[in-house]
């Protein structure tokens, strides 16, 4: 690969956001890009994900809201005729989108250099079986498995390998699964399904190495051939769970130097011979008892592996990688003058653990089996960071947010030993208090690993936590205790908990007795360097390194886990708040332990914190930064309210979902915004059926803007009325005023915050945010002064129309009371726009013909 | 069936040993020129110069030897004699250490020597290569080997090298 | 567990708690950034009369590891960490690190801000430092005091020669207080090893009638040693293959002319970038030096450097012009540590190899 004549790269994006595929790839490409913008790369962006933070904002030269199909993008890629495709940050859609690209030469008859991988690696990433040759041929030893194209094959296999096995798809055209089966049944199902999204109507079906250690590991090398490990991290629930709804310890917890020598080893020669220039997870299983080892899996493309490997070492990973993909080495590569100026070299090493937890949508979708297998469920996960295994693994169970995952408010569980036993030895969501319990109840460690097959070394973990939360109960308000207590991941609520008291009392006298939360970098040399990423974590030790953010400093209290439902949209909230808030020369503080999140992107916050969001979490920020400004979202209304009672300036932004699903056609409504003393408005939206799309789908789609309706003039009759009811509600904001008919007559039916989805859609309609106008307003400033230089929306003559997209058939939801297509279930947006809605409705389906709307 | 005898790793530390040894021999590489013969002793001889232009941040010349028309066991290709001096350089007074990747019966060296000449009175030739097989059929031996891998005659040597070949080895066929 | 404190020459003192045995116990410490291996860590004798304190934050969570040991009889003054996993089983159900530091007479200290300790130590480079039960003006004083041996070597090194027997080439290990890696090593290549003691005469080597000669890695400062090594060196080095790692590297430079100076900061980890000059490639390799050779003092007529480090454009490698003696100051062994100079032992084998001339 030569780069002399690379001047326009084009980006495939992921689309929209899904289980499996949460921030992580737009995070990715905002910085990616942006990295190779400042390299003199002009870059072109595709994506259809009405959330990406990417496609505004001028973090790429072009931005393309298109479908996501072979046949959109090649008459992108005439049009712009870019010397160069980045093929890692679209997911698996994107490898095969471009291998369809390749198929019909279109890289080819454009000149369009493939960055990054050779075309024999698109194939073997679409298919596992060429990658197991590749790995056998290159000495790495891989599981036994066989691709079938029917029922008997796969049965033949079995005969031979004996059951469990796993079932994969072969070309899969959504990010399928490995389905374990136990028996007959599972195999016809797993088959069945496997057969059905394969590209290539074919499955692999592999003997089973359930109950091994797994372990991931991620890499980075150039076109010199340089290569280094970015990190090691290993698993905490064994191979047969999938890796993403796995709890993950980085740095490894449990493996021998000779073991992680030995993964180390295979992850770069295995990126060496398939010359892979920027990143690649490769996943390991390893047979406690003997050291042996498989390679389960080699992903060279953005996961979230990557960005809980870039989150968790504070090595720049994505900068680094723009970098190599354009052919510039790892010696070359240069760094703001925060880094070290060789840190893109330099092995990250870690001095803190971190704690990835996932978070599962069980909540809302009450019907999903709550037992863990190998198809994924987690709808997003959280980070904690400590300097102790129990400080990281009560902190990231803290930041889920969910106190029945609260250690502290561990009470006895009424199940039966035979039960618990079952949960023990078949897994469910939420585990964490299974293994309590039955520590509690008297287990011995070495019955429980083996039972459960995670390391005994957890289980001392966890028995110590339940030593130091006894030694609490038993001591209210002793400083020894507290102080022990805290070193080790508890909190001011904790304790308060445990001695009957509240959160403020037990926090005073913390202080008083100088038990106090200091901060330390995340970053990657272990302080052997001076390195500034601005990027910070708690914990109770001697020194702190977190000084007070210089200049007019605001806090901004993240989304935390991605949940099914709002967050995904939260996160680009919070994201395009940190930009313009930024931008209008604030210091934007961060506080957000989800490591998918875009809002993480360096560039975007002044400062970032990666802590949980419990009051006294967030006391110990507040008591250091002493910001002008907190901006909370929606999910921490409670929060923001506490806050301000405490005296704090906290601007709450409540903006959220659609207040009610609404399912048949003719329900206009009209966009505003208003400063409190002017209104002025957007223009007119209209939620229409999805069956107007096709017709199994379940959820509705937003249309904006309306111009060629009838009733256009008779709302426009009602613009005075409209207004009047805004100023009445007086707040400023962003809102969404619906009409009903009634009687044949337009009539005023509600007012509402503007849900983000359509923030969203105006936005990309317009190409203007709208977050930047309501952040504007909400910081006092007049209506007139915010909107002076925002498109007028009545010009457009394009109309842009959205839909959620849902995980009912990732989780396999088929109940019909369940499957209601309500905003509150949605795991992301898609967006598309046309001349016409006709147009736009063909766009919306074309390359989502089998998407879960 | 083919047998991988030498892999990159190993090759790599080939070259780099006969880069030291080129070094240690020639009391440094005052008027060393290399002379790779075609085709894989030409890319083997470019990797020995850009070794030693690393150590001794100075440029050696590489020149390229076509001996197809000269080798004594093409008796159909009635010797042509070597009317062309194919170097783009003089060898006169220099340390010239041609290179090649296999040495089996020593007549491709032969040649070679032959088309040096022509080009001058070197103040030596010395030969470098990458594998010693045996079986000469003429007093010529190597100064600089990679690798000595005994063979049987009827066995196939093939080395590889990433330039032509897309990887680097060497294997055995027979 | 008990509070210890750990307290350093320049009069700061860490409050912890005591692990491994109760002893009181003095050296100098210094920081080692590894994520893993702090079995090998602990029992590498560079570490003789040293504490050592990890970056890492949990340590001993794998127990200890009967393949693990760099050396029989630790001699390390002292353990530094976060936090310690007192754990009494694993998965290969040996020690656990609080026992076997009981077992070998080390105290250790947990609890302790090791990043910030690391960052002071960043800073002032290695200090004397003690593992005590109480932070008084005694203790301090008693720190103050205390001189350090500079015979390192003679206390860790093998009085006595010992084989360890292969069937492939015959080498000599002349030991400084090596690591077991380097015999690991040689063993898997099939050498036929005997170990001398650093005291070893030219004669007493070549007796042996080896095919190449290592001088092994060890403690402390290599000046300290008598200048009889020096001619030893010079005397082999031009009759066999000689392959010189750590200490055995610094020694190796020493007696080309080159001389030694104190590396500030040191090198205890293995994330350093080192650039193999010959072909300008890039590894990483496991490092524990607190000298350096002055790359002023080379005598580029006699040696090249080999290997750089790319942070602080330490030498790292060296090589004789005129014969294949050769030498490198990080671990090749790994153990812990990257595996990708393990290359540097076939080098050595392949130069023993083609001394000797062709097996036909």
């Amino acid at each position: 690969m030569n780069n002399q004549a690379l001047q326009k790269v084009l980006i495939i994006g992921a689309g929209h956001n899904d289980i499996g595929r949460e921030g992580q790839h737009d995070a990715a490409v905002t910085q990616i890009g942006a990295a190779i913008r400042k390299l003199g790369i002009a870059v072109v962006l595709v994506d259809n994900n009405a959330y990406s933070v990417a496609a505004e904002n001028n973090f790429a030269d072009k931005v393309y809201i298109e479908p996501l199909t072979v046949a959109a993008l090649s008459k992108i890629i005439e049009t712009e005729q870019p010397d160069g495709l980045i093929p890692s940050l679209g997911g698996i859609q994107g490898v095969n989108l471009i291998q369809g690209l390749i198929r019909n030469n279109v890289l080819k008859n454009n000149q369009v250099r493939l960055l990054q991988w050779d075309q024999e690696t698109i194939d073997m990433i679409v298919n596992p079986a060429l990658m197991s040759n590749r790995l056998k041929a290159l000495g790495e030893p891989v599981i036994a498995s066989q691709v079938v194209a029917s029922e008997p094959e796969a049965f033949a296999v079995v005969r031979k390998v004996g059951f469990p096995v796993i079932v994969k798809s072969v070309a899969p055209r959504i990010e399928a699964s490995r389905q374990l089966c136990e028996d007959e049944d599972d195999l016809e199902r797993a088959l069945t399904m496997g057969f059905k999204v394969s590209a290539t109507k074919q499955c692999i079906v592999e003997q089973s190495i359930v109950g091994y250690k797994e372990l991931e590991f991620v890499g980075v090398r150039d076109q010199k051939d340089t290569a280094l490990l970015i990190s090691g991290m290993e698993n905490f629930d064994p191979v047969g769970i999938h890796s993403a709804d796995s709890i993950i310890f980085a740095p490894t917890q449990t493996i021998t130097d000779q073991e992680y020598q030995q993964f180390r080893t295979a992850t770069l020669k295995i990126m060496r011979n398939l010359r892979i220039v920027g990143s690649c997870h490769v996943q390991f299983a390893l047979d406690p008892t003997t050291q042996n080892y498989y390679v389960i899996k080699v992903t060279p493309y953005f996961d979230r592996t990557m960005a809980l490997a870039a989150r968790a070492t504070g090595y720049p990973l994505a900068r680094v990688v723009a970098n190599l993909l354009v052919g510039i080495s790892l010696a070359e590569v240069k760094l703001p003058s925060n880094y070290r100026k060789q840190t893109a070299l330099i092995e990250p090493v870690l001095d803190h653990i971190v704690c990835r937890i996932p978070v599962w949508p069980f909540n809302v979708l009450k019907k999903v089996s709550h037992q863990l297998d190998t198809v994924m469920e987690s709808t997003g996960s959280v980070i904690g960071i400590g300097r102790s295994t129990e400080e990281a693994l009560l902190k990231g169970l803290r930041s889920t947010d969910e106190s029945r995952y609260h250690v502290i408010a561990n009470r006895p569980q009424n199940y039966s030993e035979g039960e618990l036993i079952q949960r023990l030895i078949h897994p469910q969501a939420g585990r964490m208090l299974v293994l309590l319990e039955a520590l509690n109840r008297g287990y011995q460690i070495d019955e429980l690993a083996e039972l459960t097959k995670i390391d005994a070394f957890y289980f001392y973990k966890l028995s110590h936590i339940i030593e130091i939360e006894k030694a609490l109960r038993e001591r209210p308000f002793d400083v020894h205790a507290l102080g022990r207590a805290k070193y080790f991941g508890f909190t001011d609520e904790d304790a308060a908990d445990a001695w009957h008291s509240d959160v403020t009392k037990v926090h005073q006298f913390a202080l008083e007795n100088e038990i106090q939360a200091t901060f330390k970098e995340v970053e990657p040399t272990a302080g052997e360097f001076t390195e500034q990423t601005n990027t910070y974590y708690s914990t109770y030790e001697f020194d702190n390194e977190s000084q007070q953010q210089t200049g007019r400093r605001v806090v901004v209290i993240g989304t935390g886990a991605n949940r099914i439902g709002t967050n995904h949209g939260n996160d680009y909230l919070v994201s395009q708040l940190l930009f313009y808030l930024k931008k209008a020369d604030y210091e934007p503080i961060l506080i957000n332990a989800n490591p998918n999140s875009v809002a993480m992107t360096p560039r975007l916050a002044s400062k970032r914190y990666v802590e949980p969001k419990q009051y006294s979490d967030i006391l110990n920020i507040l008591a250091i930064e002493k910001p002008l400004l907190i901006f909370t979202t929606y999910h921490d209304y409670r929060l923001g309210q506490q806050l301000s009672q405490d005296g704090y300036q906290v601007i709450q932004i409540n903006n959220d979902l659609p207040r009610e699903q609404i399912k048949t056609n003719d329900s206009p409504a009209v966009e505003v915004i208003t400063d409190g003393q002017d209104v002025t408005i957007f223009g007119i939206s209209e939620i229409i059926a999805g069956n107007n799309l096709r017709t199994n789908v379940r959820g509705s789609i937003e249309v904006f803007p309306i111009r060629d309706k009838v009733e256009n003039q008779a709302i426009k009759a009602l613009n005075q009325e409209i207004k009047k009811r805004v100023l009445a509600f007086g707040v400023p904001g962003l809102y969404t005023v619906r009409l009903t008919i009634v009687d044949g007559q337009l009539q005023l039916a509600t007012i509402e915050p503007m849900s983000i989805a359509m923030m969203a859609l105006i936005s990309k309609a317009s190409g203007s945010s709208v977050t930047r106008l309501l952040l504007h307003i909400k910081l006092g400033e007049a209506l007139r002064k915010v909107m002076y230089d925002y498109p007028d929306v009545n010009r457009l003559e394009t109309v842009y129309v959205q839909a959620n997209t849902f995980p009912y058939n990732q989780l396999q939801i088929y109940d019909e009371n369940e499957v209601t297509g309500e905003p509150g279930h949605a795991t992301g947006t898609v967006i598309a726009h046309g001349k016409t809605l006709r147009d736009a409705l063909t766009e919306l389906n074309a390359g989502n013909e089998d998407t879960d709307f | 069936m083919q047998k991988e005898v030498v892999d990159s790793m190993a090759m790599k530390r080939a070259l780099t040993r006969i880069t030291y040894e080129i070094i240690e021999q020639n009391k440094g590489i005052r008027d060393v020129v290399l002379v790779g013969i075609k085709t894989r002793g030409v890319y083997l001889a470019q990797r020995i110069a850009a070794r030693l232009q690393q150590l001794e941040d100075a440029a050696i010349p590489v020149g390229e030897l076509d001996i197809t028309a000269f080798r004594d066991d093409h008796p159909q290709d009635v010797a042509s004699a070597p009317s062309d001096y194919q170097l783009t350089f003089s060898v006169a007074d220099k340390r010239v250490i041609l290179v090649d990747d296999v040495l089996f019966t020593g007549r491709t060296i032969r040649a070679a020597l032959d088309a040096l000449m022509g080009g001058g009175r070197p103040q030596s030739i010395a030969l470098a290569v990458l594998v010693d097989r045996g079986h000469r059929e003429l007093p010529i031996r190597a100064d600089f080997i990679g690798k000595n891998i005994p063979t049987a005659r009827q066995e196939r040597i093939k080395v590889s090298v990433t330039e032509v070949d897309g990887h680097d080895g060497v294997e055995i066929i027979n | 567990m008990a509070d210890r404190y750990l307290i350093l020459e320049d009069g700061s003192a860490y409050l912890g708690e005591g692990f491994g045995s109760p002893a009181v116990s003095t050296g100098e410490i210094v920081f080692n950034t590894s994520m893993t291996g702090y079995q090998e860590i602990i029992t590498n004798q560079i570490y003789h009369n040293q504490i050592i304190a990890f970056t890492q934050p949990t340590i001993g969570s794998y127990g200890i590891n009967h393949d693990s040991y760099e050396s029989i009889l630790p001699t390390v003054k002292g353990v530094v960490v976060r936090d310690v996993a007192s754990i009494s089983t694993n998965r290969q159900r040996r020690w656990s690190l609080d026992q076997y530091l009981k077992q070998q007479n080390i105290p250790g200290i947990s609890h302790i801000d090791t990043r910030h300790l690391a960052k002071q130590l960043r800073a002032s480079g290695p200090m004397k430092a003690s593992i005590v039960d109480v932070a008084d003006a005694h203790a301090f004083d008693q720190l103050g005091a205390t001189v350090l041996t500079n015979q390192q070597v003679a206390a860790v090194a093998t009085p006595k020669p010992f084989p360890n027997p292969g069937t492939g080439l015959n080498v000599v290990v002349v030991d400084f207080g090596l690591k077991h890696g380097i015999l690991r090593e040689l063993s898997k290549r099939a050498c036929n090893v005997t170990v001398l003691p650093y005291t070893a005469t030219t004669e007493e080597i070549i007796n042996l009638d080896p095919d190449g000669v290592v001088l092994s890695t060890g403690p402390g400062k290599p000046q300290d040693l008598p200048d009889s090594v020096l001619t030893m060196i010079q005397n082999i080095q031009n009759r066999v293959p000689l392959f010189a790692i750590g200490l055995g590297h610094e020694l190796f430079a020493m007696a080309n002319g080159a001389s030694i100076m104190k590396l500030s900061p040191e090198h205890h980890g293995a994330n350093h970038p080192i650039r193999e000059v010959i072909t300008n490639q890039i590894i990483y390799a496991s490092q524990g030096q607190g000298f350096a050779v002055d790359p002023a003092t080379i005598d580029r007529n006699k040696l090249i450097t080999t290997f750089v480090d790319l942070i602080d454009g330490t030498i790292q490698g060296l090589r004789f012009r005129d014969f294949p003696a050769f030498s490198v100051q990080f671990f090749p062994d790994g153990a812990p540590g990257p595996t990708e100079a393990r290359d540097v032992f076939d080098e050595f084998v392949e130069s023993m190899q083609q001394a000797r001339g062709p097996i036909w």
